[in-house]
């Protein structure tokens, strides 16, 4: 039984996401603080499109569940990057990909999680994301490489993992710790 | 991607059409804006309003925009939401730019803040 409203097949139960085999370890929900109250699954395609797509059902579904304009602004900017680079770079632009994401929406955070099977991250690294010089002349200003250091800022716990032939980056977002 | 442009004077005001410049939009925009900005005049105004998300390929679009003018024209940004701001403030590319409350407001205002 879940409250969130998404089309059959989508949705998982909050078991899902408390126990999911890739998880690392969570205490017994009797142990938790905070239950995890929502918990969503979508099958993205590899796709700009389809990722544009997804952007804008999460930013409703949060919507729906109470998650205030300033947060789902931030998710949003973190959902894209991470999307982005999932179809830009594990993908290769390949359109035939397709990528989970799973996300645990507590009163406190959203706990998200991005699966693909597409080529490991380079080093079994997150890039580093570091901030761009701008005291720079015009035409050395950066066009690129912005992604890793707005995901950096924005989330809490950035975890990449590699098992056979699946990336998994997870992470939180706080909620209600706006600016 | 739909855009409406305004000549005003000196001022090039560009209204940008649509909802997101993002992945999925990126090079259009930037060739769109190759278009659209020529060779003059020295000021275009990009008004963002109608723009509610913006990622950092979008970004990176905008700032390419701005690299395309060349040293002696400038683009400047009205009319940012508040998720296009986020972005901008987060990647201090807000002390690049210059960014108007309005496109209105950058109408009215001198150049000599150049």
């Amino acid at each position: 039984m879940t409250p969130v409203d998404v089309p059959p097949g989508k949705a998982v139960g909050p078991s899902e996401c408390a126990v999911s085999d890739g998880i690392p370890r969570q205490p017994t929900p009797e142990d938790m603080p905070i239950k995890v109250s929502h918990a969503l699954t979508r099958v993205v395609g590899s796709t700009p499109e389809d990722v544009r797509a997804t952007l804008k059902r999460v930013a409703e579904d949060l919507g729906r569940l109470g998650v205030s304009e300033s947060d789902r602004e931030a998710v949003e900017v973190v959902l894209a990057e991470c999307m982005n680079n999932v179809v830009e770079h594990a993908y290769c632009e390949n359109p035939n990909g397709e990528f989970e994401l799973k996300l645990c929406l507590t009163q406190e955070s959203l706990f998200c999680r991005v699966e693909d099977r597409g080529k490991p991250m380079p080093g079994l690294a997150i890039p580093t994301g570091d901030q761009h010089d701008l005291s720079v002349d015009l035409d050395e200003l950066p066009e690129g490489g912005f992604g890793w250091f707005l995901i950096r800022e924005l989330t809490q716990d950035l975890n990449y993992s590699r098992e056979a032939d699946r990336n998994s980056l997870s992470f939180n977002i706080s909620l209600g710790q706006s600016e | 991607m739909e855009f409406e442009t305004v000549r005003q004077g000196d001022i090039l005001r560009i209204n940008v059409l649509a909802e997101r410049i993002d992945a999925a939009c990126a090079i259009q925009f930037k060739d769109r804006m190759r278009e659209l900005c020529g060779t003059e005049p020295a000021r275009v105004v990009l008004d963002l309003q109608q723009v509610d998300f913006l990622d950092s390929s979008g970004l990176g679009a905008v700032v390419a925009a701005m690299k395309l003018l060349g040293k002696d024209r400038r683009l400047e940004l009205a009319g940012l939401s508040s998720k296009v701001s986020k972005v901008f403030r987060l990647t201090r590319m807000d002390s690049v730019f210059t960014i108007h409350n309005s496109a209105d407001a950058a109408m009215n205002s001198n150049a000599s803040a150049a």
